[in-house]
């Protein structure tokens, strides 16, 4: 077990820089989630941790070793990836052992280790199977398994869930969070769906073209976001972003020059209620009506810009009619118009 | 109850008939020929197996099949691991793959004849680069004279034709290899040779099976080359079934024999090659497991 330290990390690809000197702390046993869009650095990071990438600049420490220059076997971490990489011609049992072949213990030991992260991972019927026989999900806890087995100071996830279907992804997104409460090893996550995101990190890093743009547990990323970008990436569906303007604290539309942005929740931001004084209200035309069962997603236009926002299940929204939605005061975030930063709620 | 019609083998004519036409009805000429003794058009004695015996009795047509088969089993035992080895020194990208691409590449597309030309005078003992080469350094070489001399040549030829092909196949089967895949293995500290027997080989398995085959059942017809190069001798000691059937087929004109002879090469070469593909293909049931996801 060990805390992962990374100290202004920078790589480059010839001159082409794609991570500009981030600095992270990942202390033992949390679970830190990456999440950005595609080409965000979040990937690059993380095999810069694993080792299987070099670092161009600044220094990556686990527990008190500076790694940089370590070969990947070395670091004793563990790695899932999101094509399992398991092998095809062993069983479920010796690919869980692979990882142990050179390790010193008895034999006797090894197998009461491979049956013990087998049962962990509900995998002790499957033991005897070759990969070609199991399920998507079957196949990614093996990987986790063989991870699992060398007691790794740390486990590094890319994408672990991502060929999986819909549903098993969250079956293996409460499976894994559930292993990391069991064992408490630190855990780096990879992930572009910020749903996973939200739901396993103890923390999220927001990471976009190679720059953290906020670390912060889920919930404050969700609350408090830093920037428009942040904003719009973390919450489905994203976060409304009109430009407006702020008097005597009233949120108002800005026609011309916007001096601030304002962001609203699209289920802070309801249609047919009853607010007495909210702290912005947008009217336009419904171009889309969503019914999700338990709330109703109303789509309508605004100054040609598409605004989201939350009816009740049997609201009667109608597309085309004309419809008020209103935030209540508090859940107004506003954003500086130019640099794009939060300046807080109204 | 439905009207029992036979319509349906209507629209299975048009496959039979293609089939007849390019395999089955050329074959059974053959085998047609092989139970006669052909004198002329007009006059023809049909006598049975008789021509099959008297082939499988012909101690030239043995000879031929245990040449055939050793020939066969060096140039396999060879060219496999050596493609295979070729395949993973490969680079996986840059600018240099083309290039060696292409010049592996090379000697598949010169004509077989050609290649046979190409080895005659290169391993020449009084003019060809390799063979004087060879006898300047110190040792007694001449293809056409001493037998083992001979067999080499010809396996070195067989070698430089065609372990491209297999080196080709193999590498197209490694490109197609996640890199996560190495990349777990290199977490798991495996050594090279376990990379290549847990990660590389099972997901080149089928590509491997390909190669073999391919490699089996054209050794197996090899007529051109050392037809060229050492024309069957010294001796007999270069002559192979398709040499062999084709002095009798053509220079003898013994239509009868040459059949029987054509018909056993044929069953020879199916029988071989089938062995092969169910004896591998027979350890792994269903389809192909491996090339599923990556996996």
């Amino acid at each position: 077990m060990a805390a992962f330290e990374l100290r202004d990390l920078v790589k480059a690809y010839g001159k082409t820089r794609v991570i500009h000197g981030i600095d992270l702390i990942i202390p033992d046993g949390e679970f830190v989630v990456f999440v950005g869009p595609s080409g965000c650095g979040k990937s690059t990071t993380l095999r810069m941790i694993a080792g299987l990438e070099e670092v161009t600049g600044g220094e990556i420490r686990i527990g008190d070793r500076v790694v940089n220059e370590v070969d990947p076997k070395e670091r004793n971490l563990a790695m899932v990836f999101q094509n399992y990489a398991i092998y095809p011609h062993m069983t479920v049992r010796q690919n869980i052992a692979f990882g142990l072949y050179t390790s010193r213990l008895s034999k006797r030991e090894k197998l009461e280790k491979v049956e013990a992260a087998g049962a962990l991972l509900g995998l002790t019927p499957l033991l005897d199977r070759r990969p070609s026989a199991l399920s998507g999900g079957q196949r990614q806890r093996v990987a986790i398994g063989r991870a699992m087995v060398r007691d790794p100071v740390g486990f590094l996830f890319d994408e672990p869930l991502s060929n999986l279907d819909a549903q098993l992804r969250a079956q293996m997104r409460i499976e894994i969070k559930d292993l990391h409460r069991r064992l408490r090893t630190t855990i780096a996550y990879v992930t572009h769906d910020q749903v996973e995101a939200m739901t396993m990190a103890d923390r999220i890093v927001v990471m976009k073209d190679g720059h953290i743009l906020q670390a912060a547990p889920p919930m404050d990323v969700y609350d408090n976001p830093v920037d428009v970008f942040t904003a719009r990436f973390i919450g489905t569906p994203s976060m409304n972003i009109v430009p407006a303007k702020q008097t005597n604290g009233v949120v108002t539309l800005a026609d011309g020059d916007p001096s601030v942005l304002a962001g609203v929740r699209p289920h802070d931001l309801l249609v047919g209620s009853e607010i007495a004084q909210p702290g912005l209200t947008l009217t336009g035309t419904v171009t889309a009506v969503e019914p999700l069962g338990p709330e109703t997603l109303v789509h309508f236009e605004i100054a040609g810009q598409s605004i989201i926002a939350t009816a009740p299940p049997h609201g009667g929204v109608t597309i085309g009619s004309n419809v008020t939605a209103k935030a209540p005061r508090g859940q107004v975030h506003l954003f500086d118009a130019v640099t794009e930063k939060a300046l807080g709620r109204a | 109850m439905q009207a029992n019609t036979n319509k349906a083998w209507l629209g299975v004519l048009p496959v039979v008939l293609l089939v007849a036409f390019s395999a089955v009805i050329p074959l059974m000429t053959v085998v047609n020929y092989s139970v006669q003794d052909i004198f002329d058009v007009q006059t023809r004695v049909f006598v049975g197996f008789d021509w099959y015996r008297e082939t499988l009795r012909d101690p030239r047509f043995v000879d031929a099949l245990l040449r055939q088969i050793l020939f066969s089993s060096l140039i396999l035992v060879i060219e496999i691991p050596l493609g295979i080895v070729l395949a993973r020194g490969l680079p996986r990208e840059g600018r240099l793959l083309p290039l060696l691409l292409v010049l592996l590449a090379v000697p598949l597309l010169i004509p077989w004849n050609v290649v046979g030309m190409i080895w005659q005078i290169f391993a020449r003992p009084d003019i060809g680069l390799l063979g004087a080469a060879v006898n300047a350094a110190g040792f007694d070489y001449n293809f056409t004279g001493v037998v083992t001399d001979a067999w080499v040549t010809l396996i070195a030829m067989d070698v430089w034709h065609w372990t491209s092909l297999v080196t080709l196949l193999t590498f197209a089967g490694l490109t197609a290899i996640p890199g996560a895949c190495y990349q777990a293995a290199m977490l798991d500290d495996a050594s090279r040779w376990q990379v290549f027997w847990y990660v590389e080989f099972p997901r080149i398995r089928s590509v491997l099976v390909i190669a073999v085959l391919l490699r089996l059942m054209d050794s197996l017809m090899i007529y051109t080359e050392p037809f060229v190069l050492t024309g069957g001798g010294p001796g007999n000691a270069t002559t192979f079934l398709s040499q062999y059937l084709t002095s009798m087929a053509v220079g003898q004109f013994d239509v009868g024999p040459a059949a029987a002879f054509s018909v056993l090469y044929f069953l020879v070469i199916l029988l071989l090659c089938w062995l092969f593909y169910t004896s591998v293909m027979g350890s792994s049931k269903g389809p192909d497991p491996y090339d599923e996801d990556g996996l």
